[in-house]
């Protein structure tokens, strides 16, 4: 792990992004646009499917707001790996980053659990919640949140 | 009528955020300046998202935190130019909590050459300054 650490560290492209001007905030400014679409999808998704909201038909807004949000999450994904390539040895000791990264597993996890079953089926086919989807909705909205919070805590603890 | 005071609101707050950051310093660090001199320990960081550095005094081992790229290079604070082992004084602004040694820099002094990471803060909060600036 430490040796991998170590190679991202020393990797060319990270070595000039270290030092970059423009390129850390153009990519920060990326990672914050993939954040804010990923949970302003998400969420308002889950919010319906938790109950609130029940005027708003889900049935043909479940597979677009789930879309989107999966176009949130691959770019912060891909930005955030070039923001980590930065300090890797640092953010990976950091508490709040492995907290985050543990949120997005759950949060990865749960969303493939979902789609495997017949849950998700219910919910784009019939705009039916099931307790199931209900559940996954719940812990949908906890992953990402609390991702977005352990996230941003990284930048106030680490030193 | 409503879309008036809001707007009126809005101008308010944009208008006391602004004040608020033309003559204040970093929200978890005090307003007042103070310097840091002391040996550099270990690696100095010089790069995104800002330049590292620990600096010993008889104070104890300060983390200083100083700019990002676009502050520290075009100061020519670039890597190599500080070395662990290496004297320096910093001054900067303190973190608020006593307890923390913690410094955000604004000038760096090392073998005579001044730093000047955050050039508009030294204008405005160390060069006005008459009394000398307190040590940590």
């Amino acid at each position: 792990m430490e040796q991998l650490l170590g190679a991202l560290h020393d990797w060319p492209v990270a070595v000039a992004f270290r030092q970059s001007y423009f390129a850390y905030p153009a990519v920060s400014a990326l990672h914050i646009l993939g954040l804010g679409l990923l949970v302003g999808s998400i969420v308002p998704l889950d919010l319906r499917m938790v109950g609130l909201f029940r005027r708003v038909p889900l049935q043909p807004i479940a597979r677009y707001l789930s879309a989107a949000s999966g176009v949130g999450l691959a770019i912060a994904i891909v930005t955030g790996f070039f923001l980590f390539s930065v300090k890797p040895e640092e953010y990976a000791r950091s508490t709040p980053f492995l907290i985050k990264l543990a949120a997005l597993a759950v949060g990865v996890l749960n969303v493939a659990i979902l789609r495997v079953g017949t849950a998700w089926r219910g919910v784009v086919e019939q705009g039916v919640v099931s307790g199931r989807a209900f559940t996954h909705a719940l812990l949908s909205m906890l992953c990402w949140v609390s991702a977005i919070f352990a996230g941003r805590w990284i930048a106030f603890i680490l030193d | 009528m409503f879309g008036r005071s809001l707007s009126v609101a809005l101008a308010a707050t944009a208008l006391a955020a602004s004040a608020a950051y033309a003559h204040h310093g970093w929200a978890w660090a005090e307003e007042a300046v103070s310097t840091l001199s002391g040996t550099v320990e270990g690696e100095v960081y010089v790069g995104n998202p800002h330049a590292t550095m620990n600096v010993r005094a008889e104070s104890g081992v300060w983390f200083v935190e100083l700019a990002p790229p676009a502050g520290t290079m075009a100061a020519g604070f670039v890597d190599g130019v500080v070395r662990a082992g290496d004297q320096v004084t910093i001054w900067g602004h303190r973190a608020l909590d006593p307890a923390e040694r913690h410094l955000k820099g604004i000038r760096v002094e090392h073998n005579g050459q001044f730093y000047d990471v955050y050039p508009d803060r030294v204008r405005e909060d160390l060069l006005p300054l008459t009394a000398p600036v307190p040590a940590l």
